[in-house]
């Protein structure tokens, strides 16, 4: 990687399925903003559920800070929990009966917040992803654009040391992915954690990634400056 | 030409169009239900109907009747929705007996579940001579009784309908609730039990409605006692020798809430099943 000192992740991701293995090494510092960018079933979404604490490893390590989070050799296994990992989902995974603002204070409350601080603090997360006036709305009522952005909040509520997001735009609107694209680059700006990013499309890693990995079957293939990615 | 008219005419109906045998024998089947159900209410009293779900016993029957079925689905809400969990979500030795046996009074005579009540939580039962020994708690011929069996025969239903529930629900909530940093009992409490709150409601209503209708277990392990474990069920059986006109209405007062739950819930239940 383009990395230089001490990663603050350091993830040897060793995962075996019965018709393929992920086996990949990724570094990143805090700051990071690393695209990846594969086909289908390159192992992009593997990797993101072992760095999440979703999928155990199968053989490898993940170090994330000074901490070791997986370690199938020496048995150990962090739960998804008790890292700090916040994860964006492809479809975004609102909870359906809470309005947007209780989705984004959950993870906070989770933490110990009490009700009222939570609640507060999630509005400004909302206010800053500019969804501010849909904070009572449940996910049924808001747009693919609106609830990427409350999902970001709600990963982000929690300041997580790593961002993780998976293909954040593919639900999103031909018309409506350039401005909801550079809207994300600006949020991400102001995240001071690792942010891993994936997408299948190498116009969103050079619009928002600093680095970009390409992964295919399972391994990465090239790495380099987000801007130099090669087109597919 | 004639063909395209025909098929613009019958998708303009839109109804499928079945064959006359089928119908036939559908209506002989729905004629098995129709007719008790009509015969019911032709031969209802319903000039003294005020006057006969007025009477002492019977409102002593139906007050019973509500406590029993009432109690009985809280009891298989606070047990049977952890059972439903364990046997929907934890792989385990055995776990296939063990969903057997927790529905097993889905199909056993109610009268067979009694006897095994009897057996074991009876005055001289396996654990039941050591309740009333130790504790002095006596479940047979008590109204707790009539809530054991009716619990017996209806927990099973918010158990089968449970584990579908958890079954199929969607897990993909539940590991975005982890990322977030949710405990287990969190994620369940805050996520998967409020996601599946619809089929908390129908399985609750089922096992209501199968408590509310309960007669074997409760007449062979709790007795026949007016005011203490008789509950409309039974009531209907008594009253059918010593009162008819007072047993066709209290029949109907069970038909007709059980209609209601059905219409309401038919789709829910079918659907999960």
């Amino acid at each position: 990687m383009t990395s230089t000192g001490d990663p603050f992740v350091d993830a040897k991701i060793v995962v075996r399925y019965p018709q393929f293995n992920v086996d990949l090494h990724l570094e990143a510092k805090r700051g990071d903003i690393i695209g990846v960018v594969g086909p289908n079933g390159a192992g992009k979404t593997t990797m993101l559920r072992a760095l999440a604490g979703l999928q155990p490893l199968d053989g490898g390590r993940i170090t994330i800070g000074s901490i070791v989070v997986d370690d199938p050799a020496q048995g150990i296994l962090v739960a998804a929990a008790q890292r700090r990992v916040g994860v964006v989902f492809q479809d975004y995974r609102l909870f359906p009966h809470l309005t947007a603002l209780d989705n984004v204070a959950f993870g906070l409350r989770c933490r110990g917040m009490n009700r009222s601080a939570a609640r507060s603090t999630a509005a400004e997360w909302l206010d800053r992803v500019d969804v501010a006036d849909h904070r009572d709305h449940k996910p049924a009522a808001l747009s693919g654009g609106q609830a990427q952005r409350v999902a970001l909040a709600r990963a982000l509520a929690t300041v997580p040391d790593v961002l993780l997001l998976d293909e954040p735009l593919a639900a999103i609107d031909r018309d409506a992915r350039q401005r909801i694209r550079e809207d994300l680059a600006r949020y991400l700006d102001g995240f001071s954690g690792t942010t891993i990013l994936v997408s299948h499309d190498g116009v969103d890693i050079r619009t928002l990634a600093k680095q970009a990995v390409r992964l295919e079957n399972g391994s990465i293939n090239w790495a380099g400056p987000a801007h130099q990615l090669p087109a597919d | 030409m004639t063909n395209s008219t025909t098929r613009h005419r019958m998708e303009r109906r839109g109804k499928p169009r079945a064959p006359i045998t089928l119908c036939v024998l559908a209506g002989l089947g729905a004629a098995l239900f129709v007719l008790p159900l009509l015969a019911l209410l032709v031969r209802a009293p319903w000039r003294q109907a005020w006057n006969i779900v007025t009477e002492p016993e019977i409102r002593t029957a139906l007050r019973l009747s509500m406590i029993c079925s009432l109690s009985a689905t809280a009891i298989s809400f606070i047990f049977g929705v952890p059972l439903a969990w364990v046997q929907a979500r934890l792989d385990f030795r055995g776990r296939s007996i063990l969903r057997a046996v927790t529905t097993l009074p889905v199909v056993l005579p109610p009268v067979v579940g009694g006897l095994a009540l009897l057996l074991a939580v009876g005055r001289n039962g396996i654990v039941g001579r050591y309740l009333f020994e130790w504790f002095a708690i006596r479940l047979p011929f008590t109204t707790v009784g009539a809530v054991v069996a009716e619990t017996f025969v209806s927990m099973p239903f918010l158990v089968l309908s449970m584990e579908g529930a958890f079954a199929s629900s969607d897990t993909r909530l539940e590991e975005a609730a982890a990322t977030l940093g949710a405990s287990r009992w969190t994620v369940l409490t805050k996520v998967t039990l409020p996601a599946l709150r619809p089929s908390l409601i129908a399985s609750g209503v089922l096992c209501w409605a199968r408590a509310l209708g309960e007669f074997g277990a409760t007449i062979t392990f709790a007795g026949n006692f007016p005011g203490t474990t008789q509950t409309v069920p039974l009531s209907v059986y008594q009253a059918f020798e010593t009162n008819p006109p007072a047993a066709i209405m209290l029949s109907l007062v069970l038909v007709i809430i059980s209609l209601v739950i059905l219409i309401s819930l038919r789709h829910r239940l079918v659907v999960r099943a």
